[in-house]
């Protein structure tokens, strides 16, 4: 298996990135790969520069210094290859009053493939709708996305992100004010996804929930802590480092959770 | 009606429904995308144009048009490349532009020239030219409208994941940037420099405060777009009042009773979704 994983470049590489804002290191000679169908989350505490990678991963933020390529592929040239990426952004970066129903909204991951100037078609439309059964809200499809619970929202832009039936998925926060129930939901529906083959890069300050579920996590502080399986994680004093006081792991069955001490 | 008698009163009445129209098509994506100071430092910027074009001798609808798509271009490449956010990039052109056309026109001794006609409108000396100017700029600006409908839409709601999937949201901002500089230039006969910015914002505001559907708020934007601009133009021929600030004091009223009838004001944003977020099951 590793033999296979060697030999196709990973969806994600990350090389040497540097980034300041406004005079500010914010990203420190960050390197990270991705390989193909694994899904890793980036977790730090908040300003650590977590959105800040994710951004620069997916283009929207040029570095300083160093290089991304997605699929191989530098990602300032990325084409129709864009089409093969779902993204769901922070919620709190959405105009939630913005006037446009929720299948509106899921017919939006679409649109990269459809074309600029052209009607969505059938198969966009069915793709929308499959992405919305998916997620479980399909009943909610003629609803304005303001009439929705914070859970339901957020499946909304899940089910945007695979309607464009992506190889790379890459989320910010995904369970950010949301209720235990949808989270859970979330991480198994992540789960389907990765043993569907999908590669899933997941940014979130949610430590504990995430351990489960995941295959290496990267602990990020402005630079990159620690690149490990999570159980590992525990060996190290990553998490020590990152929130800068004493913490550990405990384990309860399969789900690890995380223990901060006062301080 | 004997309104409709005087050709002076006919041209009128088209650019009326033409710039009302454009103004609340545009006035949908200002608001939405909160770019309502963008519309207003443009609108102000005019004035620097049409100096220009009087100094010159030359159609003021043309320098104003080039000057105006430069500032807009100005705004957006500062906003874009700059640590400087887009109400300073605004606040920086807005006066600028305007000190210039009054130093302009002070060069020239324009004072001469009917300045309260470009800042307060003067629909009632509309020409058959600007007539024909201003369908020609609405037909091209509503059919670019019509053709990126969707992804103009994709680009004011979320530019960000537009970008990442492969719609080209900074360019259609750039678009939407150049698509309000033609319609201020366009506007500026009907309603003026000063108001114009407030014929693009109230209409799409009061339809914004009715509906939660894309498609019907553009609708309804029209509707009161026309409307106002119609009504405002027979309501100032009546009782004698200057019609452009009567079509925005027509618009600013359907703007407030609107906000009195608004379902966002009415019901919570969420009466029937349950507290897990879960859809409701049948089994």
């Amino acid at each position: 298996m590793s033999a296979t994983l060697q030999s196709e470049s990973p969806v994600v590489r990350v090389d040497d990135v540097s980034v300041t804002h406004h005079g500010m290191l914010v990203l420190d000679h960050v390197s990270l790969t991705v390989p193909k169908g694994t899904f890793v989350a980036i977790i730090g505490p908040n300003g650590a520069g977590k959105t800040t990678l994710l951004k620069v991963i997916l283009g929207l933020i040029k570095p300083d210094s160093g290089r991304v390529e997605l699929f191989g592929k530098p990602v300032e040239e990325l084409g129709h290859e864009r089409s093969r990426i779902g993204y769901v952004p922070q919620i709190m970066t959405i105009d939630i009053n913005f006037p446009i129903t929720v299948f509106e909204t899921v017919l939006m991951g679409r649109y990269g493939r459809t074309g600029v100037g052209r009607r969505p078609t059938a198969e966009d439309k069915e793709a929308a709708m499959a992405a919305l059964e998916k997620v479980g809200i399909a009943d909610l499809r003629d609803r304005p996305i303001r009439r929705l619970s914070g859970g339901q929202r957020q499946r909304v832009f899940i089910a945007r992100a695979l309607a464009n039936e992506p190889d790379l998925l890459l989320l910010d926060e995904p369970t950010m004010g949301v209720d235990i129930a949808t989270t859970g939901t979330l991480y198994s529906l992540l789960k389907e996804l990765k043993n569907e083959g999908v590669t899933i890069l997941l940014v979130s300050h949610d430590v504990g929930v995430v351990a489960a579920y995941i295959d290496s996590v990267a602990c990020l502080n402005r630079y990159l802590v620690a690149h490990c399986r999570p159980d590992e994680l525990v060996c190290t004093d990553a998490l020590r480092k990152m929130y800068g006081c004493d913490t550990a792991f405990l384990h309860h069955g399969r789900a690890p959770h995380i223990v901060v001490e006062d301080h | 009606m004997d309104l409709f008698g005087y050709t002076y009163m006919q041209r009128a009445f088209v650019a009326g429904v033409l710039v009302g129209a454009l103004c609340a098509v545009v006035g949908v994506y200002v608001v939405l995308r909160g770019l309502s100071f963008i519309g207003a430092g443009i609108s102000h910027a005019s004035f620097g144009g049409v100096a220009i074009g009087l100094a010159l001798g030359v159609n003021p609808v043309w320098t104003a048009v080039v000057f105006c798509l430069a500032v807009g271009w100005g705004i957006g490449l500062t906003v874009q490349r700059g640590n400087v956010k887009e109400d300073t990039a605004v606040g920086v052109f807005f006066a600028s532009t305007m000190a210039l056309g009054v130093l302009i026109l002070g060069l020239i001794g324009g004072y001469q020239v009917d300045l309260f006609s470009y800042l307060f409108g003067s629909i009632l000396a509309v020409t058959m030219q600007d007539v024909w100017t201003t369908a020609a700029i609405a037909v091209l600006v509503l059919s670019l409208v019509a053709w990126l409908y969707k992804d103009l839409m994709f680009a004011v709601f979320d530019s960000e994941t537009a970008e990442v999937i492969g719609v080209p949201a900074g360019r259609l901002y750039f678009l939407l940037i150049s698509i309000i500089a033609l319609t201020v230039v366009m506007s500026i006969k009907v309603v003026g420099i000063v108001l114009v910015s407030a014929l693009i914002v109230t209409p799409a505001a009061a339809a914004y405060q009715l509906t939660e559907r894309f498609n019907k708020m553009m609708l309804l934007s029209i509707a009161f777009g026309v409307g106002s601009c119609v009504a405002g133009l027979i309501i100032a021929d009546r009782l004698g009042f200057a019609p452009g600030a009567a079509i925005v004091l027509l618009s600013t009223l359907a703007f407030f009773l609107c906000t009195l009838f608004s379902p966002r004001r009415r019901k919570t944003p969420f009466q029937d979704a349950d507290e897990s977020g879960l859809p409701k099951t049948s089994a």
